[in-house]
């Protein structure tokens, strides 16, 4: 086991699938490092100035000829200016081509730093919007060991246009989360949720940094008596149904924690109870 | 003073920072109503 936090767990895997998949490079108008470079050279390491369309459109194309790209956009409320890209051009390629082709491109974002003096450009929460676009996959990986092994189930076996989202106080508060890791080769299927903490009285279905405050709270409620489950969806697209309605059928209420707009039907954690996939 | 165009504030309402308490208190009204 080894101690790592958010940040870390997140380079170290794409470092380590690169190592392992030629095929994986990494472009968008953030994407700085000599490091990166010497190791794996300016063809698989690529700042494309800051145009996002430019960097999803680039990156479309090359899943499109067998490439795996990683276009890091860093900033999500900037990837609205690219959304054309993401949801009119990478979500429906698969069907205008008649199911042969896969579109293995991941987008990497984050979002949701609220206390960190950001211009308000820099603050917003789409990731449920997207977990309603057809055709795209959505990942909050809100644990080290969350982000390793979805990072590693993406860059190995998507297939279709893959969204990770990270959450920006998992790495920027209170110097980040941090967890004990395996240290051995692991992944994490899309589609899986986790119950982070056991409980009995209700559910919180909380998404991305709101699981850690989700926990914390929990702690606080247990001295008055209230026993939390606090559960994690991992992924929105898939969303793994069976397991959320499994807790509430033992605790019998559930409360959604969910950095988005307060009136976001959206809301992934309430999809059992609107019908939808 | 500027008036307050009708709506903005109910807009800003939306934006809630994240805060545990607010966690703590919707569990409570939530178990108190099952």
């Amino acid at each position: 086991m080894t101690v790592i936090d958010y940040a870390s767990a997140v380079q170290n895997t794409i470092d380590e699938e690169m190592r392992r998949d030629p095929n994986i490079f990494i472009l968008g108008p953030s994407v700085i490092g000599e490091r990166l470079i010497a190791e794996f050279g300016k063809d698989r390491v690529i700042n494309t100035g800051i145009s996002e369309t430019a960097a999803c459109a680039a990156g479309i194309g090359a899943a499109l000829v067998g490439g795996r790209p990683i276009v890091d956009t860093m900033w999500s409320p900037f990837l609205l200016d690219a959304a054309g890209q993401v949801i009119n051009q990478a979500a429906v390629w698969r069907f205008k081509l008649g199911n042969t082709v896969d579109i293995p491109v991941i987008f990497r974002q984050g979002f949701g730093m609220y206390n960190f003096g950001l211009g308000v450009q820099h603050s917003h929460c789409f990731h449920n919007l997207f977990a309603n676009v057809p055709g795209v996959h959505v990942a909050v990986p809100s644990f080290p060991s969350d982000a390793m092994g979805l990072w590693r189930t993406a860059l190995r076996y998507a297939k279709n246009p893959t969204m990770m989202w990270e959450p920006l106080p998992c790495i920027w508060n209170d110097g980040g989360i941090r967890e004990d890791v395996a240290d051995e080769d692991f992944t994490i299927p899309f589609g899986k949720g986790d119950i982070k903490r056991k409980g009995k009285d209700i559910t919180i279905a909380a998404v991305g940094y709101m699981v850690h405050l989700a926990l914390k709270a929990a702690e606080d409620l247990a001295q008055d008596g209230i026993d939390a489950e606090v559960w994690d969806p991992r992924t929105l697209t898939p969303f793994d149904r069976e397991g959320l309605v499994a807790s509430v059928k033992k605790t019998g209420a559930m409360v959604v924690v969910d950095q988005a707009p307060k009136l976001n039907q959206g809301s992934a954690p309430c999809r059992p109870w609107r019908g939808s996939p | 003073m500027m008036d307050v165009p009708i709506g903005f504030a109910k807009t800003l309402e939306q934006y809630i920072l994240p805060d545990k308490d607010k966690i703590i208190s919707a569990v409570k009204k939530v178990t108190q109503e099952k």
